[in-house]
């Protein structure tokens, strides 16, 4: 499988500034492990929680993917940036998982068939993102995934159906739903206080 | 792009709420291959050839030091062979002296593989003794100088790569 995924949404750099790094890595050099580690086990400790909704889970993929990422990091060519390449080892761990797990993933075709907002939430004023990410938490599995992977990872839908075995069209209805279930949660979780 | 997803954006690193915990380097270095176990398989190589190698400087060593036969060509040769390689592996030993210093683990390890060395090389001096005339005997014994040659060689790499290493490490700005 091969993604054009554009890394811009990852809060890491996205340049080839860690070449030197990189390569004292394939000599397994400890030290630049550890600090490859440090620069990216926040990142992509939170897209995999994003994924699998569970803390021990995310960190047992983060464990996989690191230790595979190390052991084959002679195989990584700087063809994408190595934050894109290490994510894609994780995403691909998790919603690996996610299938072991048989999670109900709940897929909708129709695009007429979801539910609008019946509120104009446009005009909310959204509260701060790490609350946004607290509720993002209560949406269905096949919600959260495809929404996280969409705007926060910076996925399309065409790589979306790739990663996740679904039409192109699924993974946009199931953004837009996902989307609009996270306002209603986010606006009742105004009106509750 | 809806406000909303435009809320998120903008606040995009706000997202990431969660850290992993802090065994979780553990855990993943203890899954991955030690650096130690790239120089156990050099210092096992240096065992095998040292065996052999040091038993072959043995008999060079009693054939130069033996009885004066400088008319026999072969002697000669066997002489100018151990001459030119023992000059390099002491020159190269010579570099990797200040290296071995501060590689402890290295250095404890190869005394530890010489002092082996010393007790096996009896039993093969014994078989050796009776073939110094034969070409295949000295050709061997040049492959084991050869050998040496690059195993310290190796180590240099090895060792200028992690002295290196930890110099970028500690200059790296990121």
């Amino acid at each position: 499988m091969s993604l054009k995924h554009n890394d811009l949404s990852l809060a890491i750099p996205d340049v080839h500034i860690h070449d030197t790094l990189i390569e004292e890595c394939r000599r397994g050099s400890r030290k630049a492990q550890f600090r490859i580690y440090e620069l990216y086990s926040r990142a992509m400790f939170n897209a995999a929680y994003r994924i699998v909704n569970n803390r021990e889970e995310a960190e047992d993929m983060l464990q996989e993917a690191f230790t595979d990422c190390f052991r084959n990091i002679g195989s990584y060519r700087s063809e994408s940036t190595f934050g894109a390449w290490l994510k894609t080892i994780v995403i691909n761990k998790c919603i690996n998982r996610l299938r072991k797990r048989e999670a109900e993933l709940v897929y909708v075709d129709d695009y007429r068939s979801v539910e609008r907002p019946a509120e104009d939430v446009e005009e909310v004023c959204w509260p701060d993102t790490s609350v946004i990410a607290k509720a993002a938490e209560k949406l269905p599995d096949g919600y959260r995934v495809v929404f996280s992977l969409y705007l926060l990872e910076g996925y399309d839908h065409g790589e979306i159906s790739q990663i996740m075995n679904i039409s192109e069209s699924t993974s946009k209805t199931q953004y837009l739903r996902a989307k609009d279930k996270l306002k209603k949660i986010l606006i009742n979780m105004r009106k509750d206080g | 792009m809806d406000e909303f997803e435009k809320h998120i954006k903008n606040g995009r690193e706000g997202m990431d709420i969660h850290d992993p915990g802090p065994g979780l380097w553990s855990r993943i270095e203890a899954g991955l291959p030690s650096h130690e176990r790239r120089l156990g398989s050099y210092l096992w190589k240096a065992a095998v050839i040292l065996i052999v190698a040091g038993a072959g400087f043995t008999v060079i060593l009693r054939t130069i030091s033996g009885p004066v036969r400088n008319d026999d060509p072969q002697i000669t040769a066997v002489r100018e062979t151990y001459l030119y390689y023992n000059s390099q592996i002491s020159s190269l030993y010579e570099e990797a002296k200040p290296l071995l210093t501060d590689n402890p683990d290295i250095s404890m390890e190869l005394d530890k593989s010489m002092g082996e060395l010393d007790s096996l090389s009896v039993e093969i001096r014994k078989d050796l003794s009776d073939n110094i005339a034969n070409e295949e005997v000295v050709e061997a014994l040049i492959r084991n100088y050869r050998l040496r040659i690059e195993l310290l060689e190796d180590m240099l790499v090895l060792m200028k790569e992690k002295e290196a290493g930890n110099k970028n490490y500690s200059d790296h700005e990121l």
